[in-house]
């Protein structure tokens, strides 16, 4: 079966729908939930702010002016409500320290890897997050970025080069 | 690095999850065969890519769950309708500010209504017997706990299930612990960044035809259904409908007599009919003082007690939210078998009922050894001059400021002093309790422990002598040696020599 466009289950669920929203919510939850994920680090309240965000989306879904664009809109919608919470958050700093520092029984490698993660600037962090939520695919990355699928591509390259290094200068450190 | 070992990186970096033209891929492959380098880095960027989609995959189970939540959400809420063209005219033809005010107005309108709507949809408000009784049917829950204390919120994931398991996970430390064969129980406690686990084991060994005070109701009583007789007793009241975390609920209020504290408040979802999000008023501006610490005894006069954060009365000190009723773990998350890898202390301690006790004077004369041993441990082993310095929590006050108070962070020295006095106090009141016995019974104890050194197995500090109508015990008396062990003897030990130590008796 093909799937409906965006565009359709918006204009579905704006008649009453609500199903065509549950169909837009798979589709663009795992987008919502990892631009959160990538901004405040923290998996419960990254749960609640994407949670927060597509209900919002529903709620206000007669502000979107363009259909097909709901993907996007919904990223910023997540991308707001994260930056707005954790300006509100003072401690957030100390607490993102202890979520990353520990509290997850995975291998130094992972855990290392989680830590550089989120010394990467958020504009690189974001599409690496959404890359490999979204099962590797750089356009609907683009998409939900609004972004063009070239500058996908060099915020990868330079993400992966820049974690590269701060890999690699913890490592020095921890052989000092 | 050679320029065009830079460029070949840049080249490398974008060739992960892509396939590069065969121009560009023989040209890569041709630099990685010659440059060991760029070979490692491109080795090392397809381990990291692994990696990261190694922990990405571990949040599939976080975002079904945002999924599902968020479809829940919905089913409960309205959306705002598409406004219709005509009004959109008419609103043209009308002053701005006029128009801003209409738009106003319609909004509140727009929000009464959906707020009538709400209502109108979720329908009575359930009892709150009728939510401990929906609560009671769960074979387990798991919920975020914060816990405010000595200044600062502790966090952690608690989890409990119906057969007596129970799992706390804080940022540095993971707590599983196994009631199923209460009173004996086995706890595991999980240290990720040290890799190290204790595993404590209790076995409570009973005299038959004796069960333990207190098993039966315990055993009729699990976890879960604790949960929900957290509430028993209590007399909660419907305040209000309240909108919370995007969901209708009912927020019912308990508040203990005329202070009003503690005061617990529960939101309940009206879809589910469950607990959502409940939080403890205190009433009080932190945890007890032991021994009367304060910060105040830490911070120099006029300077500032970094890092403190201190609560309002009116201020819930304790918040559980983040409700999972029967939540889909696996058997892994309450198991008390040690992840792989990690270095094991087991520590086992068995209370065997069936042996007969030694009776009240021996009891007595531990509960004293082990308010000596904290004594000795803040003192520099240095025994107390009187025997009622050991009773005497000013005293004990002094001991932990000399020795925790050491001109560092102060805040950090008040929470070191704190948990240590926390731990000292338990010994405190049990001996209390022992010394209200003895006084009741004028029973005298005999010290003289000033200037002895601590560690002469030989030399007694202290004796007791329970009579016969009080216990009827063939050895009646008990005596506390310098290193602390205890013997019982059916004479009096031999009354300390004059001019040596000087004997004091508390009566």
């Amino acid at each position: 079966m093909t799937e409906r466009p965006d565009a359709a289950l918006v204009e579905a669920c704006l008649q009453g729908d609500r199903t065509a929203y549950a169909e837009l919510v798979k589709r663009h939850a795992g987008h919502a939930y990892a631009i959160c994920l990538a901004i405040v680090g923290i998996v419960p309240d990254a749960q609640d702010l994407a949670q927060e965000a597509l209900v919002k989306g529903f709620v206000e879904l007669d502000s979107l002016k363009n259909h097909e664009r709901f993907g996007a809109w919904i990223a910023a919608i997540a991308g707001n409500l994260s930056r707005n919470f954790i300006r509100r958050r003072a401690n957030h700093e100390r607490l993102l320290a202890m979520q990353t520092d520990c509290g997850h029984e995975d291998s130094d490698r992972l855990s290392d890897l989680r830590r550089m993660l989120w010394r990467l600037p958020e504009n690189y962090r974001i599409p690496l997050m959404l890359y490999y939520f979204d099962g590797r695919t750089t356009e609907s990355i683009a998409a939900t970025l609004d972004i063009s699928p070239g500058a996908v591509y060099t915020r990868l390259r330079r993400a992966r080069d820049e974690l590269r290094s701060l890999l690699e200068n913890a490592e020095a450190r921890d052989e000092e | 690095m050679k320029s065009d070992c830079r460029e070949m990186r840049q080249m490398i970096a974008g060739s992960i999850g892509h396939l590069p033209d065969p121009v560009e891929r023989d040209k890569l492959d041709k630099h990685c065969a010659e440059c060991q380098s760029c070979r490692e880095y491109r080795e090392q960027l397809l381990k990291d890519d692994c990696h990261l989609a190694e922990l990405i995959s571990d949040q599939g189970q976080s975002l079904r769950d945002v999924e599902q939540l968020t479809l829940d959400t919905i089913s409960t809420v309205t959306p705002i309708r598409k406004r219709h063209g005509r009004f959109t005219g008419t609103f043209s033809r009308i002053p701005r500010i006029a128009a801003v005010a209409a738009a106003v107005a319609m909004v509140i309108l727009v929000l009464v209504t959906i707020d009538l709507i709400h209502g109108a949809f979720d329908g009575s408000v359930p009892a709150f017997a009728a939510v401990q009784e929906k609560m009671q049917k769960f074979d387990n829950v798991v919920r975020r706990e914060r816990t405010w204390g000595l200044g600062q919120w502790t966090t952690c994931v608690h989890g409990m299930t119906r057969s007596w398991l129970q799992r706390w996970e804080y940022n540095d430390s993971t707590i599983v612990r196994d009631k199923r064969n209460f009173p004996g129980e086995r706890v595991l406690r999980m240290y990720p960044a040290e890799k190290r686990a204790v595993i404590s084991e209790t076995t409570y060994i009973r005299r038959e035809g004796h069960p333990e005070k207190g098993a039966v109701n315990e055993r009729e009583s699990p976890n879960v259904n604790r949960l929900a007789e957290l509430y028993k007793g209590k007399d909660f009241s419907f305040v209000r409908k309240e909108r919370y975390d995007g969901k209708s609920t009912a927020v019912y209020v308990w508040e203990s007599g005329p202070s009003k504290v503690p005061k617990w408040t529960v939101w309940v979802d009206l879809h589910t009919e469950l607990p959502i999000r409940i939080e403890v008023v205190a009433g009080r501006s932190g945890p007890s003082q032991p021994f009367g610490l304060r910060l105040s005894d830490f911070v120099a006069p006029g300077s500032e007690a970094a890092g403190w954060a201190d609560l309002k009365t009116d201020e819930p000190s304790m918040i559980w939210d983040d409700f999972r009723w029967n939540a889909p773990v696996d058997s892994s998350y309450f198991s008390l078998v040690p992840p792989a890898g990690y270095s094991v202390e087991t520590l086992t301690k068995v209370w065997d009922s069936r042996k007969p006790s030694r009776g009240r004077g021996y009891e007595a004369s531990t509960s004293i050894v082990a308010l000596l041993s904290s004594w000795l441990s803040l003192s520099g082993n240095v025994f107390p001059d009187e025997i009622n310095d050991l009773f005497d929590s000013t005293k004990f006050k002094r001991l932990l400021l000399a020795k925790y108070r050491r001109g560092g962070d102060p805040v950090e020295e008040f929470r070191a002093a704190h948990r240590c006095a926390s731990a000292v106090q338990e010994d405190y009141f049990y001996a209390i309790g022992f010394l209200e016995f003895l006084k009741k019974g004028h029973i005298p104890l005999h010290y003289s422990g000033k200037g002895v050194s601590f560690g002469d197995s030989k030399k007694i500090i202290c004796w007791l002598k329970i009579p016969e109508n009080v216990s009827h015990e063939h050895e009646s008396f008990c005596s506390i040696y310098a290193d602390l062990h205890i013997a019982t003897s059916s004479a009096a030990p031999k009354p300390t020599r004059r001019g040596s130590h000087s004997e004091d008796t508390l009566q």
